[in-house]
């Protein structure tokens, strides 16, 4: 009985999936034909990463698709300008400096407005620069230097006192204004907790309307926008999973732009019909960092576990000249990127190019010269020197990170290099998390990460004075001389002495090696250039298309004609839909030829 | 009577399992050696004091004492619903991630389930059936190598025959566009990305399925009581049906749910080839995140899943098998 | 099963004079070697036991090659070789990302994706055996408690705690051989419980408990020898499982990136985009190896689970 139960369980439950597979099939076969309706003339332009958002806060924004989502929505003072990032009007059209330096007044433009209707005064910057001052939001504060007061006389005039005549005003802050009339009043507490959405009010080009956690943001553009109102009419940014679904994507239509693709996907992209590929902007730096644990009062609580070697200068300068850095370009980065010399990228005009003489080359002899020269030889034959008098072998424990396919090329590449010159390390691929644990604990030898960096170079220079020790300095690094000339450019009275004190500062690290910057990775971009056109590229050249210090791009693209609407999804064609219900009526026959060909025998 | 007596004890059983995994689950992670609060610290902003870090401990419950504190913590939240808060989404509670990613998994692993049970089933009967037989040698031949075959692997593979060089498939996602899509096309455009990922699952198992079922079926045609049938004359269709087949599915039933454990391993490398996003691309997330609360959530889940599959199969068991019901 | 004639009844070979007395353990020896001389027989027979153990020896020794072979053909910095090619004359399994072949890399993955197979599988084998020995021979409450903990092992997902231990542990590859041992085990002492079960009802068994045997006695000269023959079908088996189960966790990035086995080969493939770039051949060489391997494996498995589970002999 029960044998007989399965088997009609089995036939039907087979029947009932045949019959459900033929139903989508007959459907779907039908859907493919007839075309989806185009809804409504809007023209959305979708934007693709691998990053989600996590907050529309914008006093606590950390990566790049809160920034770049900040940056379609709210306003700074002044913008980047899209040929060379040099400070042009934004909110404000006109600026002058009082004689003794310490005084800026800015002309506000009167016809800003926020997205819940209310008018953008200079009482929005003056009370969004108050309030991060006096709450102490450090990391943004950081662009308000020797703060005296902030004052707005009236809607159009901001009056911005120093305390030493400093140009960070016109760096420009990279602080996007707040509305007073929501954010003022709360505590910082509130303000940190503050989600910020829905109801984002902001002055920006495109306004926050809808969000779904872990898929999407869908932005609308606004019409009354100060700088023009943009050629689309919705803006939606898309996470995926991973690189390769965002690249299948932008080729099946169903994104309009990628961002951030890797190397070999990239360069599988270049010669699709219908997809421009772009090798963006270099402004970030990949590097291999030093533990430098100094006496600083962190490294006394957190004691650093380090070989003894990495703190001897010879010893880092010989592993300088062990690194093929055009091999790594070309092998790792499959030559989208540039050998990395000083810690501000090329692409900024703040960037200091080693002379001949001062430049750290590829040279495994003279690697090998210095390391037999500071009495690093290798006493017992077994390929690996010791330190001077014969004692601890050259081992050093060299961190890379999982999330970075080229962080962990780089490393393998850099373990044969090293080995040739007698020191071995044994790359250990780590997350970031893992990573931040051991860098906390002073736990470590060497390890790869890397930075991408602002246009103005203080930030970036900031973290490699000795304070930002378990803040921000990768390697902590201690060097009052370099901490003196850190100061000193931030109250650089002109730009060209600034210019004279931020090139020294690079040339005190490219010679001291706290760190060896590996190369100059370029962001690798893509778009759909059979629907799409108007973007802006910053800096012009070499520069970004989107993603960049501004929202340049998003006001300019426009559709390249009439038809090119909303992206259709690929179907199944007819054909293959077809063959699969050919299959099952052939299995359905063979089965039912099978069991008449039984019963046939059963009677027998 | 005895027939709820019988689901009554295998239900217990499930319940009890379940604690137990419970328990399990609770202690495993306490043996985390990251410490979410400097992973919180770093990325939120380097400047949390002493009392703000204190404060974040305490928000997360991490402040009390393991036992009893942090375990009754955790039974209670858990009994409620309540699996924590992820990391990798702050702000969203472990559960709502859970729930958002839900019927995708269900949808992939109940669907290549039902196909490779039916098929594998199906054609391991007749391969024991008829065995020697040319269908015979052949199926347990593609079965075989089905069965070695990493189930990635195979994905990887037909991903690129069938997405990348025709076309006929998308290349992954679950969906292609976030909105626009209604009613039939939305049914059609989920139909489209499922069908590769489910392809992979079915045929990554069917053929353990075949083997398994034309062994225990071979099994049992050795036995004395098909022996005594075929003596007392009985047609050979009927011998089958009415007593190997059915003799045959016990062990075969077990034996399956035995394997969900795999299937859902096998749900989340083959959701990872795919971009498929539904439970297993999420542990991967999960995983390389190290978010911890979420992972916690999934292992209950995943226990869980294939608990209640067992449960399904001895309740099966015992519908088929009246020996059971009447012991 | 018959009892083991004694040395005077045993024929010797025609036309000999009877051999004078040998001793106890050389009358095993003869006995153990007859025995397998027999089980040789009846593999050999077996064509998938033939074929299987033929896939075996290619890759055992593929793997011993590869141990002694130069292996510069595997280090990224010393690549010549066009990056990305597809199967040439040169390369016939063609090249990866960074231009070596994939060939070379698929031979030299052997060597751990074997080894680490083989040490999972002898942590899983080892406690398994002793569990299901202990829990048969034992029986009672030790039995319940160690059953009890061999269903939870059974139920619990695999994959779902191998990632978890793996994120606790970190990746490398003794947690992929600790994580897989941890979590095999309990299918095999399953079975051994269930052989040992059967044995220890046996006449000679009970006849040797009888006389006053120790239990350590017992354990090692009975019912170990019955139950080895199952073991040794089942330790093959486990093999295969931990070969497929040592590539799913290196694809997930939970082994090491910085060894090469089929599974890391894989991962670099996925990583690389290689689904999506259509770069097929960079898959198609480990994988066919894992497939070809795994199938030796389980067919020698299956052959010798025919030879030596009396159940089916009958047939």
């Amino acid at each position: 009985m029960g044998g007989t139960m399965a088997m009609r369980i089995l036939r039907r439950g087979a029947a009932a999936v045949l019959g459900g597979l033929l139903a989508v099939g007959l459907v779907g076969t039908a859907a493919a034909q007839t075309p989806s309706p185009t809804s409504a003339r809007k023209v959305t332009f979708v934007v693709g990463l691998t990053n989600d958002v996590r907050t529309f806060n914008p006093l606590k924004a950390i990566e790049t698709p809160e920034y770049e989502t900040l940056a379609v929505t709210y306003d700074t003072l002044l913008r980047w300008a899209p040929d060379d990032m040099s400070p042009m009007p934004g909110l404000a059209t006109d600026w002058t400096r009082s004689s003794d330096g310490l005084t800026w007044t800015f002309t506000i433009r009167d016809d800003a407005t926020w997205s819940d209707g209310e008018p953008l005064t200079a009482h929005d910057i003056a009370f969004t620069y108050r309030f991060i001052v006096d709450k102490g939001f450090s990391s943004l504060s950081n662009y308000l230097p020797f703060t005296d007061s902030f004052e707005a006389p009236d809607d159009t005039t901001l009056i911005w006192r120093t305390t030493k005549p400093t140009t960070a005003p016109l760096a420009p802050p990279w602080i996007y204004i707040l509305p007073e009339h929501i954010w003022g009043g709360m505590t910082k507490k509130e303000a940190k907790q503050f989600e910020n959405f829905p109801n984002t009010v902001g002055s920006g080009p495109f306004r926050l309307v809808e969000w779904k956690k872990g898929d999407f943001w869908r932005l609308e553009a606004r019409d009354d926008y100060w700088g023009g109102a943009p050629h689309i009419d919705e803006l939606i940014f898309r996470v995926f999973a991973n690189d390769e679904a965002m690249v299948n994507a932008l080729k099946a239509g169903e994104i309009d732009f990628a961002e951030a693709i890797p190397t070999d996907l990239f360069a599988a992209l270049q010669g699709e019909p219908n997809i421009a590929t772009h090798v963006g902007g270099a402004a970030s730096f990949t590097q291999m960092s030093f533990n430098m644990c100094g006496d600083q009062a962190y490294c006394q609580k957190n004691p650093p576990n380090r070989h003894p070697a990495v703190t001897d200068r010879a010893v880092r300068l010989a592993i300088a000249h062990a690194i093929d850095k055009q091999a790594l370009v070309d092998r790792v980065l499959r030559g989208f990127g540039t050998p990395g010399t000083t810690v501000i990228p090329p692409v900024y005009p703040w960037h200091y190019d080693p002379a001949p003489d001062e430049l750290i080359d590829f040279d495994l002899d003279e690697a090998n010269r210095i390391l037999d020269e500071a009495g690093y030889r290798d006493t017992d034959g077994d390929g690996v020197r010791e330190m001077p008098g014969g004692g601890r072998p050259l081992e050093f424990r060299f961190f890379v990170r999982t999330e970075d396919a080229n962080s962990v090329s780089a490393g393998k590449l850099i373990a044969g290099w090293l080995e040739q010159i007698g020191i071995e390390v044994r790359p250990e691929a780590i997350t970031d998390g893992k990573l931040i644990d051991q860098w906390y604990a002073n736990d470590y030898d060497l390890y790869i990460w890397g930075w991408g960096v602002e246009p103005d170079p203080d930030f970036q220079l900031s973290t490699y004075t000795s304070d930002q020790c378990g803040v921000w300095s990768d390697t902590c690094y201690n060097n009052p001389e370099y901490d003196r000339l850190y100061l000193e450019q931030k109250t650089a009275p002109t730009r060209e002495e600034r210019m004279a004190i931020v090139h020294e500062m690079q040339r005190i690290i490219y010679r001291d090696i706290p760190e060896i910057v590996l190369y100059y990775d370029n962001d690798l971009q893509a778009y759909r250039k059979d629907r799409w056109t108007g973007f802006v590229e910053q800096p012009s050249d070499q520069g970004y298309l989107l993603f960049q210090f501004g929202n340049w791009s998003y006001l300019n693209v426009r559709p390249v004609s009439e038809a090119a609407g909303a992206a259709r999804p690929r179907g199944i064609p007819p054909s293959v839909w077809g063959a699969i219900v050919v299959g099952i009526v052939i299995v359905i026959g063979a089965v039912a030829l099978a069991r008449r060909r039984v019963s046939e025998e059963e009677r027998a | 009577m005895r027939a709820w007596i019988y689901v009554a004890r295998k239900v217990l059983h499930a319940v009890l399992t379940l604690a137990f995994v419970l328990v399990f689950n609770f202690f495993l992670f306490r043996v985390m050696p990251s410490d979410p609060v400097k992973l919180l610290t770093r990325t939120s902003s380097a400047e949390l004091s002493e009392a703000q870090q204190r404060e974040l401990l305490h928000d997360y419950g991490l402040d009390e004492p393991i036992f009893p504190g942090q375990f009754l913590d955790y039974v209670g939240d858990v009994l409620r619903g309540d699996l924590g808060i992820s990391f990798l989404f702050p702000g969203e509670s472990v559960m709502e991630i859970f729930l958002r990613n839900l019927w995708p998994t269900v949808l992939l692993v109940g669907l290549s389930t039902l196909f490779s049970t039916l098929i594998g089933i199906g054609t391991g009967i007749w391969s024991g059936w008829r065995r020697q037989s040319a269908f015979d040698l052949a199926s347990t031949g593609v079965s075989l190598f089905l069965y070695a075959m990493p189930e990635f692997w195979l994905g990887m593979m037909l991903l690129i025959v069938f997405a990348t060089t025709l076309g006929w498939f998308p290349t992954g996602g679950r969906i292609s566009t976030v909105t626009g899509l209604s009613g039939v096309e939305h049914l059609v455009d989920v139909v489209n990305h499922l069908f590769l990922p489910c392809l992979t699952l079915t045929l990554a198992y069917v053929g353990e399925y075949h083997l398994i079922m034309r062994s225990s079926l071979l099994d049992v045609l050795g036995e004395d009581y098909v022996t005594t049938a075929r003596a007392k004359g009985l047609r050979e269709k009927v011998v089958l049906r009415r007593h190997a087949v059915r003799n045959a599915l016990l062990p075969t039933i077990t034996l399956i749910a035995l394997n969900f454990g795999f299937v859902l391993g096998g749900a989340i490398t083959v959701e990872l080839v795919f971009s498929y996003q539904g439970l297993g691309l999420l542990t991967y997330e999960a995983l390389t995140a190290k978010d911890y609360p979420l992972l916690q959530g999934l292992f209950l889940f995943f226990s869980a899943g294939v608990i209640v599959a067992n449960l399904i199969a001895d309740l099966l068991y015992g519908y088929l098998d009246p020996r059971v019901r009447e012991a | 099963m018959r009892v083991a004639p004694t040395q005077a009844e045993r024929p010797g070979p025609p036309g000999e004079a009877p051999s004078s007395p040998r001793s106890a353990r050389a009358v095993a020896w003869a006995r153990r070697r007859r025995a397998l001389a027999r089980f040789w027989a009846a593999y050999r027979r077996s064509a998938m036991g033939m074929a299987g153990l033929a896939m075996l020896c290619f890759f055992v020794g593929l793997a011993i090659f590869a141990t002694f072979a130069n292996d510069t053909g595997t280090n990224p910095a010393l690549a010549s070789g066009p990056v990305l090619h597809p199967p040439s004359l040169r390369y016939p399994f063609g090249t990866d990302r960074f231009g070596l072949s994939v060939l070379t890399l698929t031979i030299h993955g052997s060597k751990i994706s074997l080894l680490v197979g083989l040490s999972a599988t002898a942590i899983t084998v080892v406690i398994g055996a002793v569990v299901g020995i202990v829990a048969g021979y034992r029986g009672g409450l030790v039995d319940v408690l160690l059953m009890r903990l061999t269903d939870f092992g059974l139920v619990i997902p695999w994959l779902a705690l191998a990632i978890v231990l793996a994120s606790i542990l970190g990746p490398s590859l003794g947690t992929i051989i600790v994580v897989i041992g941890l979590t095999s085990w309990p299918g095999t002492a399953r079975l051994v419980r269930a052989q040992t079960l059967s044995v220890k009802e046996r006449p000679y068994v009970e006849r040797a408990r009888a006389l006053g045997a120790s239990p350590w006695h017992l354990v090692t000269r009975h019912i170990l020898p019955n139950v080895f023959p199952v073991i040794f079908a089942n330790t093959v088996l486990v093999v295969a499982v931990a070969i497929l189960s040592e590539t799913t966790l290196s694809f997930l990035g939970l082994g090491d990136p910085f060894s090469i086995s089929w599974g890391s080969i894989l991962e670099s493939a996925f990583a690389a985009g290689a689904a999506t770039i259509g770069a097929w051949w960079w898959l198609l060489a480990p994988g066919l190896a894992i497939v070809l391997v795994v199938l030796g494996f389980t067919m020698c498995g299956f052959a010798l689970d025919e030879i030596l589970n009396p159940r089916l002999r009958q047939r």
